[in-house]
């Protein structure tokens, strides 16, 4: 139960980029360490840009 | 930014979180942002946000600068390579001309002379970087040995064409791309490429969450994310092997099969759901439709108001559990509760997730409430899968409140009509049927009764001009009023009674007893009535009327209109004796 409660929010557009799921992961890998887990909200998708 | 998206950010704020992450370039709405980094600020909790800079939150900002100049040395430096080709983006662009002049710069360090030839810009995107590259190769320049691009995605449009012409990467001609793109992963030979440092991101901010929890401030400061060479095999540093393409063909291939069976699922669902009418209804086919065994658990809830009223108090701010379980068994709850309590609503069969995702149920700018779902681990097409759920669930619960909504229209245009229809027979000052209202419900009498006889009786107002010319039309419409009383009262109410014009009445009586329904009897009767009628006893004038009475058996043959004939024939006869006597 504690550890349930360590919890951090992502918060995303639906559209996004392969590079946030990365970083997502990267995340949640890492913070897994140390007892974390994480919950994302996601919402209307936006326009994505195509060039960074 | 709309209500809807305010509120689902307000789900976060009853969520016992540590820190936020904002993803900022996902997000185009400034405002939404903003309300996100408000949210944290007042719970007091650090907020990183990535690439967009935000009030009291941790700038997390991409450096796309770096790590280019890292993959261009690890090329020409410890590859060796001398003659090499670059494939940039837009010219003028402001990345990539930085990478051009990081490629140039390296190449001087090197002493290799920069030619022209050698560049071309492919816009970061297929059909130009091809038309560059087959530049490249109708050259009279030698072959290059290595083609360095600016992002992944021209990098892989340049090992196509080298291997259509003929020519193998990395033996033959070192490939290097930019970004990391999971297409450069699945090619083979994998690409060689930069990639954002995002385990090093993910130190900082845990390492920032753990100052807070010690020191329980929030100071907020810039982290930059640098991208890093990956070395893989289209650069020559990985072996190629199989056994990797193989894995990543079979959950390709696995992605594909879910993307059908999961479209063929929700269809199930939405044509589930196009003979239902309440809300109700879709709470109890929802788990029927529910056949995802991967997650951990699945929740969805919706606002109460949608359920108008049936399922508990309507509160404003109170959801309704539409669907929960997990492991294969859903079922719907119907569960009310608050939504701040939403995520203890939850009921979570599996404790083991490390993963929740919450989606947002709506269409357009309207908030039906939110998906969640729990996960251990999660790859791309889980999330996919968790926005299809979302977005088809979205759409039935559209479609139903649309033919909720079309039903109460159904029922009120109904009931309008049934009343239009009825005021259509009725005499608006009598409330007596009119001429239409009376052949039609003396035809369904006739049809109905098993009475013996039908009685037809005609009544017509005394010196009506008189009351009107010497007291009024208000006066003559109460004497109007008063006879059609005393005309329904004497009649009863199995009697079909109609006004047929400004001061004529005219009854069926349906009885298998019609010795007490004389013409004597029913004038009686009618003047006993008229005279009891309140307010009558004080009028300066007499209301009186003849009648005329036809007594028929009822058979299927009944000809009301000679009825009525004759009827009006004895009440005009009446009717003049009267007059006589008078004078």
């Amino acid at each position: 139960m504690e550890q349930k409660e360590k919890l951090i929010g992502i918060f995303v557009a639906r559209a996004f980029e392969e590079n946030n799921l990365n970083f997502i992961h990267a995340l949640h890998r890492i913070g897994k360490k140390q007892g974390y887990n994480w919950s994302s909200f996601r919402w209307i998708p936006a326009l994505r840009e195509i060039w960074k | 930014m709309t209500s809807a998206e305010m509120e689902f950010c307000g789900l976060a704020a009853y969520l016992p979180l540590e820190a936020y992450v904002i993803l900022g370039e996902t997000i185009k709405n400034r405002d939404m942002i903003d309300c996100i980094a408000e949210i944290a600020a007042r719970r007091s909790i650090p907020c990183f946000c990535m690439d967009r800079e935000a009030e009291g939150c941790y700038l997390i900002c991409h450096n796309y600068n770096s790590g280019f100049e890292q993959m261009v040395r690890h090329v020409i430096e410890e590859h060796g390579v001398r003659r090499v080709n670059m494939l940039a983006g837009f010219e003028g662009h402001e990345l990539s001309d930085a990478r051009l002049q990081v490629f140039k710069k390296v190449l001087q360090e090197n002493g290799i002379p920069v030619e022209e030839e050698r560049i071309g810009y492919g816009q970061f995107w297929e059909t130009p970087a091809q038309q560059e590259m087959e530049r490249f190769l109708q050259s009279e320049l030698p072959m290059p040995e290595a083609i360095i691009c600016a992002n992944d995605a021209m990098a892989l449009v340049a090992c196509n064409v080298l291997e259509k012409a003929g020519y193998r990467v990395p033996e033959d001609v070192i490939v290097t791309g930019f970004d990391g793109i999971n297409d450069g992963k699945y090619y083979l030979p994998t690409l060689s490429t930069c990639v954002p440092d995002y385990d090093a991101t993910a130190w900082f901010i845990l390492d920032k969450v753990l100052e807070w929890r010690k020191s329980g401030r929030v100071r907020p400061e810039a982290f930059t994310i640098n991208y890093v060479a990956e070395k893989n095999q289209s650069c020559g540093c990985q072996p190629k092997d199989n056994e990797n393409r193989n894995e990543i063909i079979r959950r390709l291939a696995s992605s594909l099969g879910d993307c059908a069976w999961h479209t063929h699922a929700m269809n199930e669902m939405v044509t589930g759901a196009l003979p239902l009418q309440s809300m109700e209804e879709l709470m109890q086919i929802t788990p029927k439709t529910e056949y995802i065994p991967k997650q951990y658990f699945r929740n969805a809830a919706v606002k109460q108001e949608l359920f108008r009223g049936s399922i508990g108090k309507d509160v404003q701010g109170s959801m309704v559990s539409l669907l929960c379980g997990g492991g294969g068994r859903y079922f719907s709850s119907g569960e009310s509760f608050a939504v701040k309590d939403w995520y203890v609503s939850i009921s979570i069969p599996d404790d083991r997730w490390e993963i929740m995702l919450v989606r947002l149920l709506n269409a357009g700018k309207t908030i039906y409430g939110y998906t969640v779902d729990g996960f251990k681990d999660i790859d791309q097409r889980d999330m996919q899968r968790c926005d299809e759920f979302s977005m088809f669930l979205s759409n039935t619960i559209n479609l139903v409140l649309q033919n909720q909504q079309l039903n109460i229209l159904k029922h009120n245009l109904m009931q309008a009509n049934k009343e239009l229809a009825s005021l259509s027979e009725l005499d608006a000052m009598t409330e007596l049927y009119n001429r239409r209202g009376f052949y039609k419900h003396f035809a369904r009498m006739v049809a109905e009764t098993s009475r013996k006889y039908a009685v037809l009786v005609s009544v017509d107002m005394n010196r009506l001009k008189y009351i009107n010319d010497n007291y009024g039309h208000i006066e003559g419409d109460f004497a109007i009023c008063t006879l059609a009383h005393a005309v329904r009262e004497i009649c009863g109410d199995e009697a079909v009674c109609a006004r047929f014009g400004g001061d004529e009445f005219d009854c069926i009586i349906f009885a298998d007893d019609i010795a007490e329904l004389t013409e004597e009897d029913l004038g009686c009767r009618l003047q006993q009535c008229i005279d009891e009628t309140e307010g009558v006893s004080q009028k300066p004038y007499p209301i009186t009327a003849s009648i005329g009475v036809v007594a028929r058996e009822r058979t299927d043959e009944l000809d009301v209109e000679q009825m009525i004939g004759k009827a009006d024939t004895l009440m005009y006869s009446n009717k003049r004796k009267a007059k006589e006597n008078r004078s």
